[in-house]
């Protein structure tokens, strides 16, 4: 009898819970249009605290370590000489002006005055050199973007000298790996990674756990103008889903990286806004050229058995553009004029594996290598873009009908830096800022170049290099253009990379924060901008 | 004769032994029931309401859900049989070994045991799987690892019971052999309390191993697994319910189903409570 009380007793426990969880789900779907809308401009007000939902890769805050230092920029705590605004150009920040020498090769930035660390240190052009120095010193990304010859400073002005002429220092230096972090001896570097860097942003990191959150409180001597908030919690929230219910909840006020499928979470709720920008990301699959990729037939074959068009357009509901080439068409380099020899196109894809020996000989409905060995590509992905998964599912659905073995294999951010480092994949996902400097080219470098330590790929065509180094010192707007079609072009011909598509983004916030903007470079999470409205 | 009298005196386990049965045959025949292929994508019909066409809708890749859910039977209850079998005969043989023979067998094997059941269960699996990769045979493997002790604590406390009765001392004394002991004294006199705890087994190993694959270290894409199709359905939750609906509702009626029949073979089997 007892047990027949328990067991009811349990099925209607479990029958209330679901029925809570279904109508908190529910809500009321009217047909509420949530377009993406400008932020209005509200007054603010100063003082209180609030809870932004973000995505975080960042194992430690150490700024010269991978790419941890877009979390610091994120997050309001580190800044650059230069900056991006909305439109993707390059204004003043820590620097107040700059220009470059007859010779192409000096940059000369002028320091601003009266601007302190967040521990309250002088941000002096002494300082601003050892940071840059250090940057280059620790980093092996920096020969990417230019190649450092000497700093030198003479009064407020800090003149970088490069070893070859370069046209983008000035855009580069606004890219996070270089913000400027206190050298002075008053601080100890190695607490950087755990405890935060001190810098001269708006926030100052109080705390810091890497896969739960990152508290910032108010930098009591920042420079430009007030800062608003007291405390602003950044809580990691990988999950899609959570971050999307955290705001629905209001446990958060802003989550970033929400997607199409989460405006219909929102749909007829008037507290929320939903920005979107067309952005400058692009996703794409590395392919790796140690292994069974080598072969460029397959390669051919594999990106011709995608239908991206369809991915973008039905499998993302528009949360992207499809892709063809390394530049996106929110940039101006000659997207339309580039010819893709490798568009989708099943049937040639069939007929380039047959024609290169590959065969089905074991009759699994997979095609064997031409030396008779099993054909399986191990296509490594991470956990916290959600589309990511999207995409390579319908890829591996794709490929299977032309008769390509796809094993996905899911793993977080972190691990996946570390397998691509390694070169332990077949495939791998990529999701970059294409124009982090505000111009491709070091996007470009990094990736393509054969000795780039990024290019764990294998790929290296000569003439890539060759007009890649031509890229770097040409400072002509219109030749810069036709080099960069030129590597583009070059790229899609060796079939080197799978373009899935240029994300559209999106920013979902509260009505009661203002001054929430989204930026084509990602870099600027939190600002001073964003306040509780009054 | 009195084999359907089993059946008629037990009505609860007749009703849920037939549904058990229907579920098997679902499995079994499921390239026949189901309507389409469930891998087959057809992505210009992705997210497609349920209707006429797709009976659950489709999932984000145009797959039909429906075809997925039925053939999801067959991953779930393969993988849960599986499960139990292994940790089944893994955690019963080491039990009345270590039962048994006691001393230095028994202390090697309990103390693994304890260490096993030391760390929260679903935890140490997730951990397992993780660093083997994740695929079905692993999560299996990972859950077997941190599941057997229940067996083997049962058959060992089993063992030592039945071990002080007397005609186990009359069969020593009269020089049977120590696997025939086992087998005709020992085994006989405890194996259906312990089969008994294998059947209401079946619904919570469901559940572990469909946890798993939710969380990503089960069943990968794109084999229709429930726990997966889950995972895949959560990002449209408000967009698309359906992904989660029908996955969900087939957990839930496989698992009552055999918790249901679970209990009542127990209650067959178990004559002291009447």
């Amino acid at each position: 009898m007892r047990k027949w009380f328990k067991k009811s007793l349990g099925i209607i426990l479990a029958g209330t819970m679901a029925f809570t969880i279904l109508t908190g789900c529910g809500g009321s779907s009217d047909s509420g249009s949530t377009t993406a809308a400008k932020s209005e401009t509200k007054e603010a007000t100063n003082g209180g605290e609030t809870v932004i939902g973000v995505t975080s890769f960042a194992d430690t805050l150490e700024p010269t370590e991978q790419y941890f230092s877009w979390v610091v920029s994120r997050y309001g705590v580190g800044e650059t000489l230069t900056k991006f605004n909305e439109n993707g150009e390059i204004t003043p920040c820590l620097a107040e002006s700059w220009e470059v020498s007859d010779d192409n090769l000096s940059w000369t930035f002028k320091i601003r005055e009266g601007v302190k660390f967040s521990n309250g240190d002088d941000m002096t052009p002494e300082l601003v050199k050892g940071s840059l120095e250090r940057t280059f010193e620790l980093s092996n990304r920096t020969d990417e973007f230019f190649k450092l010859d000497s700093i030198t400073i003479d009064g407020q002005n800090l003149t970088i000298k490069t070893k070859e002429p370069s046209a983008i220092v000035p855009g580069s230096l606004a890219d996070p790996l270089f913000l400027i972090v206190d050298t002075s001896e008053n601080v100890n570097p190695d607490d950087y990674a755990m405890k935060g860097p001190i810098c001269t942003g708006p926030y100052a990191v109080e705390s810091f756990s890497p896969t739960d959150s990152c508290v910032v409180v108010r930098n009591e001597y920042y420079w430009d103008g007030e800062v608003p908030f007291d405390k602003v919690t950044l809580k990691c929230i990988d999950d899609q889903t959570t971050r999307s219910m955290a705001l629905q909840t209001g446990e958060i006020s802003l989550a970033y990286n929400l997607k199409t499928e989460n405006i219909a979470d929102f749909e007829g709720k008037d507290d929320v806004e939903i920005q979107n920008l067309q952005s400058l990301r692009s996703t794409y699959a590395f392919m790796n050229q140690n292994g069974a990729l080598k072969d460029l037939a397959l390669r051919q074959a594999l990106i011709r058995a995608l239908d991206k068009e369809t991915y973008c357009s039905n499998l993302l509901q528009g949360g992207a553009t499809a892709g063809k080439a390394p530049i996106p068409p929110t940039l101006d380099f000659g997207f339309d004029d580039l010819k893709d020899e490798n568009a989708y196109n099943p049937e040639s894809a069939k007929k380039l594996l047959e024609e290169a020996g590959y065969k089905d000989t074991d009759g699994d409905g997979f095609v064997e290598t031409p030396d008779g060995k099993k054909l399986e590509l191990n296509f490594v992905i991470y956990t916290s873009r959600e589309e990511l998964g999207t995409y390579a599912q319908a890829a591996q659905a794709n490929l299977k009908d032309v008769g390509i073995n796809i094993k996905l294999n899911t793993v977080s951010y972190e691990t996946l830096l570390d397998m691509r480092d390694s070169g332990d994949y077949d495939l791998l996902i990529w999701n970059v800022l294409v124009a982090n400097t505000g111009d491709p080219e070091n996007y470009l470098r990094e990736n393509w170049y054969s000795t780039s330590p990024n290019n764990t790929s294998g790929y290296n065509n000569a003439e890539v290099d060759k007009l890649l180094d031509e890229l770097a010192k040409e400072f002509d707007t219109d030749k810069r253009k036709e080099l960069v079609i030129q590597i583009q072009q070059h790229i899609m011909d060796d079939a080197a990379t799978v373009f899935f598509g240029y994300e559209t983004t999106y920013l979902f916030s509260s009505k009661s924060l203002t001054g929430v903007k989204m930026y084509p470079m990602d870099y600027y999470w939190l600002t001073k901008d964003i306040a509780f409205a009054k | 004769m009195k084999k359907s009298n089993i059946f008629v005196k037990n009505k609860q386990f007749t009703i849920f032994l037939i549904l058990a049965l229907v579920v098997v045959g679902i499995a079994i025949f499921a390239p026949y029931i189901a309507p389409m292929d469930p891998y087959e994508t057809v992505m210009t019909e992705s997210l497609q309401e349920p209707g006429d066409k797709y009976i659950c809708g489709t999932d984000k890749l145009g797959r039909d859900v429906l075809s997925r859910v039925i053939f999801g039977t067959r991953t779930s209850l393969t993988m849960t049989l599986c499960l139990v079998a292994v940790i089944f005969i893994i955690g019963t043989t080491l039990g009345i070994i270590a039962g048994f023979f006691g001393g230095m067998i028994d202390q090697v094997i309990m103390r693994i045991a304890d260490m096993m059941i030391s760390f929260p269960g679903m935890v140490l699996a997730i951990a397992i799987a993780g660093m083997l990769g994740p695929n079905v045979v692993n999560a299996v493997i990972a859950i077997a690892a941190v599941s057997w002790t229940k067996y083997a604590r049962l058959a060992r406390s089993m063992v030592l019971k039945i071990r002080k009765n007397l005609y186990i001392e009359a069969a020593v004394i009269t020089g049977t052999k120590k696997i025939n002991i086992i087998l005709k004294y020992v085994v006989p006199n405890m194996i259906t309390t312990v089969i008994v705890t294998a059947a209401t087994d079946i619904g919570s190993m469901m559940l572990e191993l469909a946890g798993l694959s939710f969380l990503g270290f089960g069943a990968t894409a794109p084999t229709p697994e429930w726990g997966l199709m889950l995972n895949e359905g959560r990002a449209y939750i408000s967009k698309a319910p359906w992904l989660m609906i029908y996955p969900g509702i087939a957990i839930m009626i496989v698992v009552i189903i055999f918790n249901m029949l679970g209990d009542s073979i127990r209650d067959m089997m178990d004559t002291r409570q009447e």
